[in-house]
């Protein structure tokens, strides 16, 4: 079954040679839902007539006048803090069990118009930040690769999903890792892209300055026909940004020579080492980019604590102000980590927050002239394969800084690829960030790495039992 | 790149009795006296019963068990400014040809022969070694050996020549703002410049007391590293090569990359990728505060000024026997007033404050020795040619004797082309660790250059 | 270098301080606790209370951290948008 599961660009293909009917290629992710989210729970909320219906319009149009473009008829699934117009979306709270929008978030109406088939609400940590708590309505999402083990969060749902082949593709958001993270732990491609890039309205908020709307997919490319999709100016966001869209992946194939990758050395060696098997990726991932022919580079920034405390300082404030009215008056019926992140913004003043942001402008200017003369930079994405689901730190944020956040931070577009497995056969990544708007250098490094390695070949050993 | 034996090579088949002193000290000087070769230009004045004579004691003494260092019995040459007892020290020059003769050898040169080391004679120089071109009017210019019609460099012009073309086993030069890594890029060899004040100056003509330091051109970066040694009266060993795994090093962006010729941008980048396949971390740093060398190095800067001081008199009686082109730049010197000197040498220390700061973190620094290959003799015609073109090729090197640092160049052309330079820069002091990661840097690239 | 006490330090004579000058302490006795929960309008249990404690060390690191000195005109990043120069 493993090796029936197509990406979103070889889907495309089949479905434009009209081998392939959006129907069977949904029937055959339901039959895998079916299979396996009983012990994944990455849906909170299966849309399967939903799907159906709209895999057979597009079985209907692609018959009549062809696919409109590489995402009619592929299978996705959204955040469950994305709004879905008459469909449930909770945000994973016990504030919003019976929240049923009027309209659909812009990432919603743009898959949509795009020609998605839409499988369902995914698993989320409530409104994006607490988890994994087992105090939830639904239940955290499980790890394919071994199911004892955490997706990494806050868009679990979504990590777990994509690397079982429940749906081609997905939305995620990030505010200090939330895309990357389950990415990463669940050895698939995500990609959190320029600050503004991609419309939040219709998401709910964790933290207004540091939130990400983007893909996630088996591989960079199916990030990028998705983003292609995504990206652009949107009124309803007062972040959003107003640029011209470039083709995501007219860069692909192009090859990698000459391009200079900045290796973040400290970051992964020094100021948080990361796990062997991490490292043994990331060695493997810096001697294929030198057989490609990229130029490697060390860079130095100031150390991954400061980012840290920089990025945590910003998140807790505004979340905290996001949800300051339910905290006051129903602060019980949040999860105990959403609670436990909350209480937290009592200890920062508005002075503490507004150093954070001038630290914000001067940590961004260090990115930035690191940056001039490279072409993307490299580090980890996590610090460890995944941890087992009941053995998540509930306070590593302030001991083990992470690194992700400094791209949240900067706002610069940010993905991670999985780079190879680790302990446990758990897969391991690299993070790879670039310059902004500059997602299609970015998209052509992730991709050459992916297309020069092995790992793409291989899904999790739950998705091959009949 | 030079084909030649090392040193260490030649010492070890004096110890296994394949060759004698005598042999090799022979077979120089008949490459110097051979006429369809370049040694009338090479070499000023020829030791030619003395080196005999030394190789003959070195041979000697070797037999009965007094070999005194690895140098020893090995013919060197050394450059025409350094005082040998009893001769007079012409430093390239006609007008110093009735000074009085040195009192004794210069230190360097007593340490070189108390090594063992047999003088086989004195190297051609720029006169008074003020230009990194290399040509002198009075006694010719050396050819460089890839290309006669090109210049050697300078001012050590005849010192790599006399290498290259087996006429001495490793040379002795100086450099004030280049004088031995200049030649040595252009010529396909090793040059090292040690920081300062590791080596004694004294019996040496001065150019720029403040910048001159005396170094070696050789073979290889272990021949130039036994060679300093012995002249800082050091242990006479060759530092064990560094990995280069993990090294850190920079490249600084400005100044240093403008305008390279085709060929050292090529080669430059070709070896920075093999350090950076063999795991040496590369960083580009920006090092915007280059761009205050020119500004702050008025009126010619430290060697116009001080040279002026030392020549002053000479100029005046003697002024008309200069190469024209040395005499008027020198005579420039009477420009700066002392004020402006003092200034000089406040912003000298805070150019090295500055420059330290931003590259504390890294092991070493490289870019390319030289922007440009060797041009030929006849590009220098004109006199405004030759003083762009001797700016130019003065360029990189002599940003490092004003931060009064270490450096190495190795050559990294490919074989059979126009040789190419990469400088390898050090801290102030720290000359042996410099030695070290520029004998993993010669390995690394010498590897890579076989895989090919 | 100077080699005056900056202010307040230089004020510590005429109204002594009990520690150095950072900002927030690691350790919060429970009436500062208490305080800063009422101003936030949250209502917690001992146990939550307890908890929160533990981390406060943590936070304040952070907020030490992201203090350097800088001038008054030291901008914060304005968060809507990029810039023409923070493109180039």
């Amino acid at each position: 079954m493993s090796d029936a599961i197509p990406t979103i660009a070889d889907a495309a293909r089949l479905i434009a040679a009209k081998q392939l009917s959006p129907v069977e290629l949904t029937r055959a992710c339901l039959a895998r839902v079916h299979a396996l989210d009983s012990e994944l729970h990455a849906f909170v909320h299966l849309t399967e007539e939903r799907g159906l219906a709209d895999a057979r319009a597009a079985e209907r149009a692609i018959m009549a006048g062809g696919p409109s473009g590489p995402l009619h008829g592929i299978p996705i699934g959204l955040k469950d803090i994305v709004d879905t117009k008459g469909i449930p979306t909770t945000c994973g709270s016990k504030f919003l069990q019976d929240n049923i929008p009027d309209t659909d978030a812009a990432c919603a109406e743009k898959l949509a118009a795009a020609g998605t088939v839409l499988m369902g609400k995914l698993t989320t940590h409530e409104f994006a930040d607490g988890g994994p708590s087992f105090d939830l309505p639904a239940p955290p999402a499980r790890n394919p690769w071994n199911t004892e083990h955490f997706t990494a969060g806050s868009s679990s749902g979504t990590g777990a999903a994509v690397a079982a082949g429940l749906i081609l593709g997905g939305i995620g958001t990030d505010t200090g890792g939330s895309i990357r993270g389950p990415a990463a732990l669940c050895g698939i491609a995500g990609i959190k892209p320029t600050y503004g890039l991609v419309s939040r309205g219709g998401v709910a908020p964790a933290a207004y300055s540091l939130d990400h709307i983007g893909p996630m997919a088996w591989t960079a490319e199916d990030c990028a026909l998705m983003l292609q999709a995504l990206a652009g100016h949107d009124p309803r966001d007062p972040a959003s940004a107003s640029r011209p869209i470039p083709n995501y992946t007219a860069l692909l194939g192009s090859g990698i020579k000459g391009l200079k990758i900045g290796v973040i050395h400290h970051f992964h060696e020094v100021d948080h080492k990361v796990s062997e098997g991490t490292q043994r990726g990331i060695t493997a991932a810096l001697a294929t980019f030198r057989d490609l022919g990229a130029e490697l580079r060390e860079v130095q920034l100031s150390p991954l604590q400061d980012w840290a405390a920089c990025g945590s300082l910003i998140s807790i404030t505004e979340r905290a102000a996001a949800y300051e009215e339910w905290s006051r008056t129903r602060l019980g019926d949040f999860s105990e980590r959403m609670r436990s992140r909350l209480m937290l913004g009592a200890f920062v003043s508005g002075v503490d927050y507004v150093q954070a942001v001038r630290r914000r402008r001067e940590l961004r200017a260090e990115l930035q002239a690191a940056m001039r003369g490279l072409d993307v930079v490299l580090t980890a994405t996590q610090p460890a394969e995944a941890a087992k689901i009941d053995a998540v730190p509930k306070w590593d944020l302030f001991e083990k800084p992470g690194f992700m956040m400094p791209f949240n931070v900067a706002g610069y577009p940010a993905v991670s690829v999985c780079a190879g497995f680790g302990a446990g056969g758990l897969p391991v990544a690299i993070q790879l960030a670039g310059k902004p708007f500059e997602e299609p250098t970015l998209f052509r490094v992730a991709d050459a790495f992916e297309k020069a390695t092995p790992f793409r070949s291989q899904r999790p050993a739950m998705t091959s039992v009949n | 790149m030079i084909a030649r034996p090392t040193l260490g090579r030649l010492a070890a088949d004096l110890a296994a009795g394949r060759t004698t002193s005598r042999a090799l000290v022979e077979e120089a000087l008949a490459r110097i006296s051979d006429p369809t070769g370049e040694g009338s230009r090479v070499f000023v004045k020829v030791y030619t019963d003395a080196a005999r004579a030394a190789a003959e004691a070195q041979d000697q003494l070797r037999a009965a068990g007094y070999a005194a260092s690895p140098l020893a019995g090995l013919p060197v040459s050394i450059k025409d400014l350094f005082d040998v007892a009893g001769e007079r020290t012409l430093a390239g020059s006609r007008a110093l040809d009735d000074a009085p003769p040195a009192k004794a050898d210069a230190p360097i040169v007593a340490r070189l022969k108390a090594a063992g080391a047999v003088i086989v004679g004195r190297t051609n120089m720029t006169e008074f070694a003020f230009s990194g071109v290399g040509i002198n009017p009075h006694y010719g210019t050396p050819g460089n050996p890839f290309d006669r019609s090109l210049i050697p460099g300078g001012s050590s012009a005849g010192a790599p020549v006399s290498v290259a073309d087996g006429m001495a086993a490793v040379a002795i030069g100086t450099d004030t703002g280049g004088s031995v890594r200049i030649p040595a890029a252009l010529c396909g060899l090793v040059g090292f410049k040690p920081t300062q004040y590791r080596v004694p100056r004294d019996g040496a003509t001065p150019l720029s007391t403040t910048l001159d330091s005396i170094g070696p051109i050789g073979i290889s970066v272990a021949c130039c590293a036994l060679t300093d040694a012995i002249m800082a009266g050091e242990t006479a060993d060759a530092a064990a090569p560094i990995s280069p795994d993990g090294l850190r090093l920079g490249i600084p962006q400005t100044v240093m990359l403008e305008d390279l010729e085709a060929p050292v941008a090529a080669a430059f980048e070709r070896a920075v990728s093999a350090l950076s396949c063999a795991g040496v971390r590369i960083t580009e740093l920006p090092l915007e505060m280059l761009s205050d060398y020119a500004r702050v190095n008025i009126k010619g800067g430290l060697p116009v000024v001080e040279a002026y001081a030392w020549h002053e008199k000479l100029i005046e009686r003697r002024g008309q026997d200069y190469d024209p082109r040395i005499g008027t730049r020198i005579a420039r010197g009477r420009d700066m007033t002392a004020a402006e000197y003092i200034r000089l040498l406040e912003a000298r220390a805070d150019f090295i404050r500055r420059f330290d700061a931003e590259t504390a973190t890294f092991d070493a620094l490289v870019m390319p020795t030289v922007p440009m290959t060797a041009p030929p003799s006849a590009a220098f015609a004109r006199d405004e040619d030759y003083a762009r073109l001797n700016l130019k090729l003065l360029r990189n090197t002599a940003i490092i004797n004003f931060l009064d640092r270490c450096a190495l160049s190795l050559p990294i052309e490919p074989p059979g082309t126009a040789p190419v330079g990469l400088m390898v820069v050090g801290r102030h002091g720290d000359d042996r660790r410099l030695l070290a990661i520029g004998a993993g840097i010669e390995e690394t690239l010498a590897s890579e250059r076989a895989r090919q | 270098m100077t080699d005056y006490l900056p202010w307040p330090l230089c004020l510590t004579d005429k109204y002594p301080m009990t520690t150095g000058n950072e900002i927030m302490q690691p350790d919060i006795n429970d009436a500062a606790l208490d305080y800063l929960l009422a101003r936030a309008g949250l209502n917690l249990t001992a146990e939550q209370k307890a908890e929160l404690k533990t981390v406060h060390a943590g936070l304040a690191a952070m907020v030490e951290r992201v203090r350097k000195p800088r001038g008054r005109m030291a901008e914060p990043a304005h968060g809507y948008g990029f810039a023409e120069e923070d493109l180039a």
